[in-house]
């Protein structure tokens, strides 16, 4: 995935150099040259978050790179209402605090009245609690915490929650009988939490036994010892939400050790981490719910080709590409630039995202896009990356209760 | 719990420990001999496994690649070593400033830091073991992975070597006299900056190596920075300041216990490494001892 859009990634390459010196990113943010402004009015400015350092930093570029293609696709259809989107990409380093400093400074210094962009649940956590009134920008954003998401609020959420992840993930081992024994794994922070919990809800009354459970250090160089212990266990099924480059060290690992033969392993396994795998893991059950371009044949999701097919396919560039599509479509709703209007108009609105048209869901502003799932094959000739194959896609609105 | 279990966790704990231990070695080195505290440990980690995915990458995922990674990475890490050596600390021994040390080798690890993220992007890479490597064993119904074979025998290999040059060179003489009176060394005739530049070398060569040879273990990410460093100063810490074969003892019990709490509570396993250190503290002050060892008594 890294090392072959050298070129195009330079700029947040020395921006990345300039936050790890602890320099202020002056300059390090906008993508507005390279936009082709069809667009004529006053830009619209919009605060992009991306965690350029820190945990999660090797997906962090897909996710502006998408927002990037977002603008540049945008303002070449004439931009919104006739401005230009604008957007000014700052790292938030994956710290809360950090996050918080750069929105504030946005908002403050730069006077965005729109945000979007983070992949950690507490950054995006704390950007929300800073957007709520009376500052009254808003903010889209693909975090799994549903607590980040309340119904009427300014934060707009493009990927389901740890809560619908989980629930999904339990009503799939549900219709497979045939596992009577399930064991978990999970990361040992909030979203490894939530999603357990969400899918130990949802198997709750189920004949079909959780014989472990397991919290994994992120970011760990080694999970042979918990590995080992699967394969001793062997139960019938293991529900894996170990993610991002965890997700590789821990299928790297698992294939010495005889895991893939011991059990069936079922979890979240996005195009992003499959996809540089020297060997992926061949039968295992994925699914992921970031929006990688092959799975959907959209007007949208067709947008993301000109990125490549790695890039277009990572799903974060999907996400990143969601969030300002979100934002424009609420403006264009409003017909206003005004974030309280585009509030009310995106309030249960469907909007076209990469994976078509989506409802949000007006009790939490969550977006019921669906999840991708289906069993891990090879590189083909006409998919040259490990993919999912046959994809099924799940409606996640059966698991909205409002 | 059977036969086939124990050494399945066994293995896993072995492999644990001796990664532990190549994240510990190059500070524990500089620790011992030169009283540096090199902070910059965690990023000379991740420079090597960054590296090693660049030889791997061009001559390609054989056994040629892994070998040649092995050891073009740590010479040319050594290197850099020595060039940051002489132009940053060798000016602060003399004034004992460890302050300065401190700020240097942390002003050296932002700089590596940074130097990956410029080259390499924020992203992660990936390097495949060669075929040779990447099977495993069957022993008595238990897996033992080839490549955790391997990194177990470099461990052992690397120990002797050090223990070797310590004890069986002049060089290694030498170096065990600098640590207890580095003015007398001096008056002798003994060119102790070369010395101290040498070993300083040598520690962050080390610190190469184990980045190397973790890299085909997972992903290659800037979080190994961090991910090795804060291991690397507990293995340190327990197995004594500067002491090779207590930081080997130490870095083997935290994998093997480690895996073990594994298997029967694998929530509190993370927490075995700072477990295991508050009781050697501990053990250490009871028994009247100092809780950071002398660096000389250390060396030896």
């Amino acid at each position: 995935m890294v090392g072959k859009h050298a070129v195009s990634s330079r700029t947040l390459l020395v921006c990345a150099l300039v936050s790890v010196l602890g320099v202020t990113g002056a300059g390090c943010g906008s993508s507005k040259s390279k936009a082709t402004t069809a667009a004529s009015g006053s830009p619209i400015k919009v605060g992009y978050l991306a965690s350029l350092t820190g945990f999660c930093a090797a997906f962090s570029q897909d996710y502006v790179k998408g927002a990037q293609q977002a603008v540049k696709t945008i303002n070449a259809e004439g931009g919104v209402m006739g401005h230009p989107l604008q957007l000014l990409v700052r790292d938030d380093k994956a710290e809360p605090n950090v996050g918080v400093s750069q929105a504030r400074d946005l908002v403050l210094s730069e006077h965005v009245g729109f945000l979007a962009g983070t992949c950690t649940s507490a950054v995006g956590k704390s950007v929300a609690r800073l957007v709520a009134n009376p500052s009254h920008v808003l903010y889209t954003v693909g975090v799994a915490d549903p607590t980040v998401f309340t119904g009427g609020g300014y934060v707009f959420a493009t990927i389901p929650t740890a809560e619908v992840e989980g629930a999904n993930a339990a009503a799939y081992v549900r219709a497979h009988p045939q596992w009577k024994t399930v064991a978990v794994i999970s990361e040992d922070y909030s979203y490894g939490f939530e999603v357990t919990a969400a899918f130990r809800k949802g198997m709750k009354g189920s004949s079909q036994k959780i014989v472990s459970q397991e919290y994994v250090p992120s970011g760990a160089s080694s999970y042979a010892s918990y590995i080992s212990k699967l394969v001793a266990e062997k139960p019938d099924v293991t529900y894996s939400t170990v993610i991002a480059e965890d997700t590789i060290t821990f299928v790297k690992q698992a294939f010495p050790l005889g895991l893939f033969k011991a059990t069936q392993l079922f979890g979240i396994l996005d195009y992003g981490t499959i996809d540089p795998m020297p060997k992926p893991p061949v039968g295992a059950l994925g699914y992921t719910y970031y929006p990688s371009a092959s799975i959907y044949h959209t007007a949208l999701s067709e947008k993301l080709d000109p990125l490549g097919t790695e890039v277009a396919n990572s799903g974060a560039a999907g996400d990143g590409f969601n969030q300002i599509e979100m934002i424009a479509q609420g403006i264009e709703k409003a017909h206003s630039t005004e974030p309280p209007a585009v509030r009310a108009a995106l309030d249960g609105a469907t909007v076209q995202m990469v994976q078509g048209s989506e409802k949000i869901h007006s009790c939490n502003n969550l977006t019921a896009v669906p999840i991708a799932m289906g069993p891990v094959v090879a590189a083909t000739k006409e998919l040259p990356f490990a993919h999912f194959s046959p994809i099924e896609l799940v409606d996640t609105n059966k698991y909205f209760t409002c | 719990m059977s036969l086939a279990t124990f050494l399945d966790q066994l293995f896993a704990g072995l492999g644990l420990g001796f990664i532990l231990f190549f994240s510990a070695a190059g500070l524990n080195l500089v620790w011992g001999v030169l009283g540096v505290m090199n902070f910059a440990a965690g990023a000379v980690y991740m420079l090597g496994a960054f590296m090693a995915t660049t030889v791997i990458a061009h001559v390609g995922a054989s056994t040629l690649g892994w070998l040649l990674a092995l050891v073009l990475v740590p010479v040319l890490a050594a290197a850099g070593g020595a060039l940051a050596e002489v132009v940053l600390l060798r000016r602060t021994y003399r004034e004992h400033d460890e302050n300065q040390q401190f700020m240097l080798t942390l002003v050296l690890s932002y700089l590596i830091a940074g130097g990956v993220v410029l080259v390499y992007g924020p992203g992660f890479r990936t390097v495949s073991l060669p075929g040779a490597l990447s099977g495993s064993w069957q022993l008595f119904g238990a897996t033992l992975p080839v490549y955790t074979a391997v990194v177990i025998v470099l461990g052992v290999l690397v120990t002797a070597a050090i223990w070797g040059l310590l004890y069986g060179t002049r060089a290694g003489l030498l170096t065990r006299a600098a640590v207890d009176d580095r003015t007398m060394l001096s008056m002798l005739g003994v060119d102790v900056n070369l010395l101290y530049t040498g070993v300083f070398a040598f520690g962050i060569g080390l610190g190469a190596l184990g980045g190397v040879i973790d890299a085909p273990n997972g992903a290659v990410t800037t979080n190994l920075e961090t991910a090795a460093l804060v291991p690397a100063f507990i293995v340190v810490v327990t197995g004594g300041l500067g002491n090779m074969t207590g930081a080997l003892i130490a870095a083997v019990a935290i994998g093997v216990i480690e895996s073990f709490v594994t298997l029967r509570s694998p929530t509190l396993a993370p927490l075995t490494p700072y477990a295991v250190m508050i009781v050697v503290l501990l053990a250490r002050g009871l028994a009247g001892r100092s809780l950071l060892p002398d660096r000389a008594r250390a060396a030896t």
